[in-house]
């Protein structure tokens, strides 16, 4: 929906769409709306549509007598942040649900992405305990010649070396 | 845009901590296609509570929307000049690759 076509739709042949952009008017309390919801209130032809203006009306120009305007709501939104509880819901909301998909292809591959995912999770989870930790080598080093003389005693040949 | 059915329909529910629920998943996923469906909460539904929540849902998305749009049509004399340039060169790289 444009935000900025509310105002036209007010004067939409259709009431049920004025009676939606007054609804919508009056919820953001859009001040700069109000002269046109004046209008609407003293002309429209429904009665059900000047009374919903008329609501509308009272209730912007109540919150502008509480000081409220557009640019105020602006900046109001912008410097407020997300609670822990809207984050998890933010998270929550991302989250597909397999059962809606009709598509038995997609969620073929939506069931099989979300596989791997657990088992990604899963890997990650137990990866410092369950996997299997690779045996220590024997100690051998008493077996291992270390100088040159004892490897070639041991059978490396000189021409190896050159 | 994100299908917002599912959401519609908990507007609905007949449980208000359902509908409460709905409320804010729209406001989070921030589409202005909710606005009709927030504004009918806000001048209809019996809790006063959730007619408040739907006017602070419906406020945050429609004043996004509007900042958005002001940003977006606010760009300097500058930047405006800058943005014709690299579309105009990536136009003319566009027909060079096609020869």
């Amino acid at each position: 929906m444009d935000v900025f076509s509310l105002a036209e739709r007010l004067r939409d042949p259709d009431p049920r769409v004025r009676v939606e952009a007054l609804r919508i008017l009056a919820m953001v309390e859009e001040t700069r709306a109000l002269e046109a919801i004046r209008w609407v209130f003293q002309n429209d032809p429904e009665p059900g549509v000047r009374e919903v203006a008329q609501w509308a009306g009272h209730v912007i120009w109540l919150a502008q007598q509480r000081g409220h305007s557009t640019q105020q709501a602006m900046q109001d939104i912008f410097s407020r942040t997300l609670s822990p509880d809207h984050q998890a819901l933010f998270l929550d909301a991302l989250k597909i649900d397999l059962s809606r998909i009709d598509d038995p292809k997609i969620r073929q591959y939506a069931e099989e992405q979300d596989y791997r995912r657990q088992l990604a999770d899963i890997m990650q989870e137990r990866a410092d305990e369950d996997l299997p930790v690779l045996p220590a080598p024997q100690d051998t080093s008493a077996d291992i010649p270390t100088s040159l003389d004892d490897l070639l005693e041991a059978g490396l040949s000189s021409e190896l070396l050159e | 845009m994100a299908d917002l059915r599912v959401w519609f329909q908990k507007l609905r529910a007949p449980d208000p901590a359902i509908r409460a629920a709905g409320i804010e998943a729209l406001e989070l996923l921030g589409d202005t296609e909710a606005l009709p469906a927030l504004a009918e909460i806000f001048a209809t539904d019996p809790d006063p509570v959730l007619r408040g929540l739907a006017q602070k849902a419906g406020k945050t998305i429609y004043y996004n929307a509007i900042r958005q749009a002001v940003e977006t049509h606010s760009a300097s004399d500058d930047e405006r000049r800058q943005a014709a340039e690299i579309l105009a060169r990536a136009k003319a790289k566009r027909l060079q690759n096609r020869r």
